[in-house]
């Protein structure tokens, strides 16, 4: 279960350093590399070698980690059964019993057992010289979900002007200035990671008195997650001004998105509606949990259900607050804590509500940017890891008053005596 | 220009106290608090844990801690106001430190100490601990040690209770920073203060965790320095049949119970590094909930209601400081209670009052005086949690 988990990490990190390449071959390259470097131990992978596509067949081009590589040039037929396989099944694992190797060949490999992946509609393979006794489903699931990314990665590279366009979408959904009602103020902030973030916020005017304001997040960046974030901008948007009922306009939204066939992943999406007298209503699908911050302190939202995508079928229910005089209430996305900082050690929540009480006076859309400006300053400056974003509502403040305060006792005669 | 007789910086319980008890021991002249912040945000009075107890190892502390209570004990009569009694509501629940194997010896020594100053605590075993707590898991605790007298407070009630009370005596408050202190042949001579300029021979510093900032006011070192400590106030799981003593368990978790059916939750953290923090945890409550239901089952399922911080004013050896700077007559200090000024402000308002009247405080309180850290001489108290 440990390793499970640990060997599913590393896949992670693996698919990270993909998706950070700038250009087709450094994908590649990256590619081969972290599958070497985090797999060498839990799947025994010494090294691997990359075909690329010529006039029937496929060229050894070049040799990754701990491999011969005076075979650079070999040139392997269409026709070679295993380059066959690996074409139709995307994913292989090989040794020299099954049918069709030639046994010859592939010990002049030194590759007794090999795993392969096509990649880049099969412009690529990529094959790995494995461990004997690595386990079949391991190899499979880890190099599958990574030829997964790839291709998603290269796809990317190819549509860098459909992401700009992506990306313009994105800008125009989000709010520019922050709106008021009545006392409650309201102002949102977001810094993206990449070209294209999966996070955003929005405020959707309601009446003259309610106004409806959202927090999201999509899973992963880039492409994929912009135009996610598009179809929740827009069913939500759909949903609320339609019908009055948030719960159902939210579990609605859930089977859109689960619906939606770029659904490799979730969304989490805080939603609720601020009335002019400070009455809070809200639904929590799987969002971090805002903050509400009061004379007593600072407590977390704590109703929630899942997160939007995974199941067509799930159920939300409603939550309520009272915003009093001077009372705010701050939600974020994870990038806004979990940020890291020289050491490593994270931004978290504690430094996030520190920071909060250090500007709590100031207008919401100061408070706003100088969260972000805080978070970035921690992390040192440079491209955020991940998308950050706050939104912050606050409602006005009478001068200041007498303290009243909750950890007040109870007149009540207790049963028990010390 | 305005004069006083004395100026007190700081209007927390103990700058409200020390008011209190020059105004009640007759002093003549007029006293002013100088207090920026009227709404108390950020003063550690409104903001602790309110626990209160006379379990100290020492003779000063034990001495102060026991008249403190004494006084907590008739505070909402004696503080109030045009017949309208105060709300300090203390409760003497009693203090329950828990002992396991690891500090059996030193809570044994604890003990010992605290009986030859006179302190009223008993050893109690776990069949007694049960009845004190019902539902407790004791078979990893050896023995309790049992303040029976102690208890908590509520802090916002205390601290309004003596801010009401001290004004009703005339003190005057003054809205606004201590900007500068005028010192003359190295003797307190006046201060600058909210805009005004009052003429006075006695300063005292009175301002918690930001004490170290007068002392540069002042041009003398004040080593006092702010650490933050978070607390949860947490909803029981089902209607709670009793309220606790304030528990400390040997993981340092403490709590008490709270209205609404409810308790505050405290743990003091050694590695909290030093910074005028006031962020909380807002899930703070994950991290003590094991150790909360290991010890007490039936707490499992608290939720949490808020979380908030505040800030201890420590020093080195986390006693406080009191009496008149050696290096600046006129200067005295009254800080540096390293998160336990609460229940030491009675008794330190009535000693501070002694000292400006030129009377003899009714416990020596020498061992306390800031000299301590020139000489190297640090003062230990067992019981110092
Ligand atoms: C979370 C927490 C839990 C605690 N639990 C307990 C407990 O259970 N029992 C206990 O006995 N103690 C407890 N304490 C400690 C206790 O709260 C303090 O020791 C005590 O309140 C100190 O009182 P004070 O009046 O000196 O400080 P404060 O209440 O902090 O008052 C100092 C005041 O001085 C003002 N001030 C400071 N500098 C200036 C300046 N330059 N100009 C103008 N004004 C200034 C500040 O605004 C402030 O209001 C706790 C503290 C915290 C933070």
């Amino acid at each position: 279960m440990e390793t499970r988990k640990s060997l599913f990490r590393k896949v992670e990190r693996a698919i990270e350093a993909i998706e950070r390449s700038p250009d087709v071959a450094s994908t590649i390259t990256q590619t081969a590399s972290a599958v070497i470097e985090n797999f060498r131990e839990d799947l025994g992978v010494r090294g691997g070698r990359l075909y690329e596509r010529r006039d029937g067949g496929y060229e050894l081009t070049r040799t990754f980690g701990d491999v011969r590589s005076v075979d650079l040039g070999l040139f392997v037929p269409d026709a070679y059964p295993p380059v066959q396989r690996v074409i139709d099944e995307g994913v292989v694992v090989m040794d020299l019993t099954a049918p069709g190797v030639d046994q010859e060949f592939e010990k002049r490999l030194d590759a007794d057992r090999f795993a392969a992946i096509a990649v880049g509609d099969d412009e690529y393979i990529l094959a790995f010289t494995v461990d004997p006794t690595a386990p079949d489903d391991d190899l499979m699931s880890s190099l599958g979900i990574m030829r997964l990314a790839v291709d998603q990665k290269l796809r990317q590279n190819r549509f860098v002007s459909a992401l700009n366009e992506a990306r313009q979408i994105q800008m125009s959904i989000l709010p520019k200035r922050s709106v008021r009602r009545g006392a409650i103020e309201v102002a949102g902030y977001t810094a993206p990671a990449e070209i294209v973030g999966g996070d955003y916020f929005d405020f959707i005017p309601l009446s003259d008195r309610i106004l409806g304001v959202a927090i999201a997040d999509a899973s992963g960046h880039g492409l994929p997650a912009a135009l996610q974030v598009r179809d929740v901008y827009t069913g939500l948007r759909m949903g609320v001004e339609r019908d009055f009922k948030i719960v159902r306009t939210v579990e609605r939204l859930n089977r859109i998105i689960n619906q939606s066939r770029m659904t490799t992943r979730f969304v989490s999406l805080f939603y609720g509606e601020v009335e002019e007298e400070g009455n809070f209503m809200y639904v929590n699908a799987g969002h971090p949990p805002p903050l509400h911050f009061h004379s007593r302190g600072v407590t977390m939202l704590k109703q929630t259900g899942m997160v939007l995508g995974p199941s067509s079928t799930a159920t939300y229910s409603r939550g309520f607050r009272l915003l009093e005089r001077g009372d705010a209430l701050l939600m974020y996305t994870d990038g806004m804590f979990e940020a890291h900082g020289d050491g490593g050690n994270e931004y978290g929540l504690s430094r996030l509500t520190d920071a909060f009480l250090e500007i709590r006076d100031k207008p919401a859309d100061e408070i706003a940017r100088r969260l972000i400006e805080q978070v970035q300053a921690f992390a040192g400056g440079g491209e955020p890891e991940d998308d950050q974003t706050v939104v912050v509502i606050k409602r006005g403040e009478d001068p200041p008053v007498v303290p009243v305060e909750g950890n007040r006792l109870t007149g009540g005669s207790p049963r028990q005596t010390g | 220009m305005a004069s006083a007789g004395v100026v007190i910086v700081g209007g927390g319980v103990i700058g409200c106290s020390i008011a209190y008890h020059l105004r009640r021991a007759g002093f003549p002249d007029s006293v002013v608090i100088v207090e920026r912040d009227p709404s108390y945000r950020r003063a550690s009075s409104r903001l602790a844990f309110g626990g209160i107890r006379q379990q100290y190892a020492t003779e000063v502390n034990a001495r102060m801690a026991q008249r403190s209570v004494e006084f907590y004990r008739r505070f909402d009569e004696e503080m109030a106001v045009d017949g309208r009694s105060a709300n300090g509501r203390f409760r003497p629940r009693g203090y329950l430190f828990l002992a396991d194997s690891e500090n059996a010896e030193s809570f044994s020594r604890r003990f010992e100490k605290m009986r030859s100053v006179g302190v009223a605590v008993e050893k109690v075993a776990r069949d007694r601990m049960l009845r004190l707590v019902p539902g407790m898991n004791v078979s990893d605790i050896e023995f309790g040690l049992f303040g029976p007298q102690d208890g908590y407070g509520d802090p916002i009630g205390v601290l309004a209770g003596f801010r009401a009370k001290t004004e009703s005596l005339g003190v005057e408050f003054v809205a606004g920073d201590l900007e500068s202190v005028d010192v003359r042949a190295d003797r307190i001579a006046g201060v600058r203060a909210g805009g005004r300029t009052i003429a006075t021979e006695r300063l005292v510093c009175a301002a918690g965790a930001f004490s170290r900032r007068v002392g540069e006011l002042v041009g003398v070192s004040i080593p006092v320095s702010p650490v933050r400590q978070q607390l949860v106030r947490a909803a029981l799981p089902r209607p709670w049949p009793f309220e606790f003593p304030v528990v400390i368990d040997p993981t340092g978790v403490h709590w008490r119970s709270a209205e609404g059916n409810a308790i505050v939750i405290a743990k003091t953290e050694t590695t909290e590094p030093e910074g005028e923090n006031f962020g909380s945890d807002p899930d703070r409550l994950a991290a003590l909930q094991p150790v909360l239901t290991h010890r007490v089952p039936g707490l499992f399922g608290l939720e949490t209601v808020s979380t908030w911080a505040g800030l201890y004013e420590m020093t080195a050896d986390h006693n406080g400081l009191l009496g008149e700077h050696p290096e600046r007559p006129g200067l005295f200090l009254a800080c540096g209670f390293s998160g336990h000024g609460l229940m030491m402000a009675p008794a330190t308002g009535e000693i501070l009052a002694s000292m400006l009247m030129d009377r003899e405080p009714f416990v020596d309180v020498s061992a306390l005086s800031v000299d301590r850290f020139r000489s190297g001489r640090l003062f230990q108290d067992e019981a110092m949690i």
